[in-house]
């Protein structure tokens, strides 16, 4: 089996924590999780959490770390991955559940030699019309990379420069806990938008992608309620910090292959968060998106864009013209 | 996963000829398989099954009541195994009637939970055969640990006849 730990970063879900940790026992395909409360009130405690873990359950070891106030799940998985032992790790999320195709996943990568493996997912939007997988955004990009039906596959830097294109989640990848330690590959310690450079860096810097069609995750989106991804205020401009950093590192000659994707992702990502932003943090979101365009999108980037996609490129010049 | 594993007492029942009568006080037909229904609807009537065909049922109601169920249990603690569960059944009915099927689960806080297959079960003169299936990951209501679990099947509410000529249940 492979040695797996998984972190799960909680803000207020508790019940949904604990319902992740039954399907997590059950399951059996985790010797070891380590839950992280990001600044739960309550608090969650030991207690609540013994009957998961023990010699005779799937979880065999539980460990809990607290963080007060909360930080954000993406300070709250760095801290879960400073301390991992094990040689691969998961990312979850406590509202999202594993699917009966983990344990078979995690069977098939035991002993082979991976830096990341990147698996398919169900989406609850889709469920919602009867259809079992991904939204069509991603579902799309994989079977355009070729690998929608393959059980496991090794990813060319091709096909990488595809799939990098899927959501930016966390919970769709079994890592290498050394190949992230070795790049210090984290998450971001922003509020929202930590993951994203966690997915684009694993990418960046891995040598041996895997990919897989089994569908390991059930991913739960709420509209409503008080989640980060439903937040309008002014932590919505966190979304430069990772952009930023990752424009940075693309300087480099050997992710030339990445710059013209990134940039359209970011573009694309930046305004989706413009509609997600309250009108008040308008001016600054606006500045902040000149700022990063005139910074780090050189002008043959700026070409490719609006060739490839120019409705893109219409819609961000009809935001900056607005200034 | 076929009948005798999952439902041990179906194999039985499709060999053994037996019959009886029902009420809402005693709906017993086999062991651990019984008819429970609202006492409101005042649920009487007779059952019967014969080698190689599973039972026919006839039943008269006196009120109205909310529900009227056969429930049939299985063996199924854990399903992190499995990733269907379904049935495949041969029915008939002299009037037309829709039926629902669900598989029932032990809760712990609110005594268990539901989920129903997709189709509904339509039961016409003729007979004809129905499949069903619950892909599990598609449910996370469903529990992946449970004390106890039933196939049930929903029944007419008011005065009905009808037969299932033979019932299968399999998991895989």
């Amino acid at each position: 089996m492979l040695d797996l730990t998984v972190v799960i970063p909680c803000h207020n879900d508790t019940a949904l924590l604990h319902r992740l940790l039954d399907h997590l026992n059950n399951l059996k395909c985790a010797q070891k999780v380590i839950v992280v409360d990001d600044g739960s009130s309550p608090a969650v405690t030991e207690s609540e959490l013994d009957s998961y873990h023990g010699p005779d359950c799937g979880i065999q070891q539980l460990t809990l770390l607290r963080q007060s106030p909360a930080m954000g799940a993406g300070t709250a998985r760095n801290i879960a991955l400073d301390g991992i032992k094990s040689a691969h790790v998961m990312f979850m999320d406590a509202d999202d559940l594993p699917t009966r195709e983990l344990p078979q996943l995690c069977k098939t990568l035991a002993g082979k030699d991976f830096d990341f493996c990147l698996f398919q997912h169900h989406d609850s939007r889709m469920g919602s019309e009867q259809l079992w997988g991904q939204m069509p955004f991603d579902q799309d990009l994989w079977a355009a990379s070729g690998h929608l039906h393959q059980r496991l596959q090794a990813l060319s830097p091709q096909d990488a420069s595809l799939l990098v294109r899927t959501a930016n989640y966390p919970w769709n990848k079994i890592y290498r806990t050394n190949f992230l330690r070795t790049y210090n590959i984290r998450c971001s310690e922003t509020l929202v938008h930590n993951d994203i450079e966690l997915h684009w860096r694993s990418f960046f810097h891995a040598k041996t992608i895997l990919t897989s069609n089994h569908v390991c995750m059930t991913h739960f989106v709420n509209f409503k309620g008080k989640r980060l991804t439903n937040r309008k205020g002014a932590e919505r401009l966190q979304v430069f910090v990772p952009l930023q950093r990752l424009a940075q590192e693309l300087k480099s000659p050997d992710l030339a292959a990445y710059r013209l994707t990134f940039f359209q992702f970011s573009l694309e990502l930046l305004l989706w968060a413009r509609s997600a932003i309250a009108d008040d943090f308008y001016s600054d979101f606006a500045s902040s998106l000149t700022d990063f365009i005139n910074e780090h999108i050189s002008r043959q980037i700026r070409n490719q864009i609006q060739d490839n996609t120019p409705q893109l490129w219409q819609d961000i010049t009809h935001h900056l013209s607005t200034l | 996963m076929t009948n005798s594993n999952i439902c041990p007492q179906l194999p039985d029942i499709h060999a053994a000829s037996f019959e009886g009568h029902i009420s809402s006080d005693n709906g017993a037909i086999a062991e651990g398989c019984f008819i429970h229904s609202d006492p409101a609807l005042n649920l009487a009537g007779d059952f019967k099954s014969s080698e190689n065909h599973f039972l026919d049922l006839s039943c008269t109601t006196q009120g109205e009541g909310q529900w009227c169920a056969l429930h049939l249990p299985l063996n199924l603690s854990s399903s992190a195994d499995i990733s269907h569960l379904g049935f495949l059944c041969r029915l008939s009915a002299p009037h037309p009637w829709m039926l629902r099927a669900c598989l029932r689960s032990e809760h712990p806080e609110h005594g268990f939970q539901d989920c129903f297959f997709p189709k509904h079960l339509l039961c016409t003169e003729r007979q004809h055969s129905h499949v069903d299936v619950l892909h599990l990951d598609s449910q996370p209501e469903i529990p992946l640990q449970a004390q106890w679990r039933e196939l049930v099947f929903f029944l007419p509410r008011v005065s009905f006849t009808l037969g299932f000529q033979s019932l299968h249940i399999f998991a895989a």
